[in-house]
């Protein structure tokens, strides 16, 4: 049986899992200041949930599902549909200059526009599929068949598809 | 993850790029969260405790109709606390459910916070009534008039209890509307698995 207890234990597992963490909670929420509350909140459930992990499941899949939970909650609280996204100034430049790889930077906020304009259950499915989880850990993790699955993410690669267009 | 095409690949390495939040920060904000949750837990309970000790305490030490105000007090003491718990709840859910199941549970909990509010909103208005019934002696004009210790408790009674009333009624009327919209809201989110996909 694995544990994931002490103190320095969970610094470690929010350390590693800190970038899936955040693109999570960047798929339900656009502003910066509720998104850092929003992941306060994750890593909250995160410390509280960690005893009921029994190691019969990934620790990335647990990690994702705590969140994606928390994440749903926070929409429900919020009683709203994400609006899109705008570029803040330092969330663009935290990977790059002012004048490099802007045309990335702006693609990847259209597609987390995108991936948040997604009704809930099959922006869930597409976050984990673009975190690169299987079919099988996708239906593990939201609690649902992978038939399932596979239906949530061609109907999402659709939606995905008509905003982004077959350029991204 | 299974093969969906290029699509899926590229919007992965995409996606999959974005900074991440500094841990650091995310750790030293989620510890003071835990710590001020914790200290409003502690303030809450310590609050009930003494007025449902201060209503038991005139309970046993009064007799007659302030014996009877005691009691509907402690009732009423017994209730907020409820509602409080009720409310507080969500925010120690534990991370167990699929999203339709929270979408539920929002739901029923909305539902029974909704009939809580209605009894605390019913309740805090017959308490006052009931207060100014069984004080209804005292209240005579000819009473406090001459007695400065009564219109000086009278005064302070006022002061004190018609705001936290007022807030009360105002709470939970606020409260009771906040629901009425989530329950809209949660169900107009259409997360059914069957649903045809949104349009973006």
């Amino acid at each position: 049986m694995t544990h994931v207890g002490g103190k320095g234990e969970f610094d470690q597992l929010l350390r590693e899992h800190a970038g899936l963490l955040s693109r999570i909670a960047a798929s339900y929420e656009a502003d910066r200041a509720l998104r850092d509350d929003l992941l306060q909140d994750m890593a909250l459930a995160l410390w509280r949930a960690l005893p009921s992990w029994r190691g019969d499941a990934p620790l990335r899949a647990f990690v994702a599902r705590v969140a994606h939970n928390r994440g749903a909650t926070h929409v429900i609280g919020q009683m709203r549909r994400p609006v899109g996204g705008e570029l803040s100034e330092d969330w663009a430049e935290s990977r790059h200059g002012p004048d490099g790889h802007a045309e990335l930077e702006q693609r990847r906020v259209h597609l987390q526009d995108a991936v948040r304009r997604l009704p809930l259950s099959l922006r869930q499915a597409v976050t984990l599929a673009l975190e690169g989880f299987s079919h099988a850990e996708i239906a593990d993790t939201l609690g649902i068949t992978a038939n399932s699955v596979g239906v949530r993410l061609s109907r999402a690669k659709a939606a995905l598809k008509a905003v982004l267009g077959d350029g991204q | 993850m299974t093969a969906q095409g290029n699509d899926w690949s590229q919007w992965g390495a995409l996606w999959r790029d974005q900074p991440a939040i500094d841990v650091a920060r995310l750790r030293r904000d989620a510890a003071r969260k835990r710590w001020r949750m914790r200290v409003f837990v502690a303030l809450e309970i310590a609050m009930s405790l003494v007025a449902f000790g201060s209503c038991l305490w005139r309970m046993m030490t009064t007799s007659g109709r302030w014996q009877l105000w005691s009691g509907a007090s402690l009732l009423l003491v017994i209730l907020l606390q409820i509602l409080y718990l009720h409310v507080r709840r969500g925010t120690w859910r534990a991370s167990g459910q699929d999203v339709r199941s929270l979408q539920q549970l929002t739901i029923v909990r909305a539902k029974a916070g909704i009939r809580l509010a209605r009894i605390n909103l019913w309740s805090t208005l017959a308490w006052t009534v009931f207060t100014l019934l069984i004080s209804a002696p005292e209240l005579e004009p000819s009473r406090w008039q001459a007695d400065h210790r009564l219109r000086l408790m009278l005064t302070l009674q006022v002061a004190v209890n018609g705001p936290l009333i007022l807030a009360t009624v105002a709470l939970c009327a606020w409260y009771i509307r906040r629901q009425r919209k989530r329950i809209e809201s949660v169900g107009a989110m259409g997360l059914s698995e069957d649903a045809p996909a949104h349009r973006i």
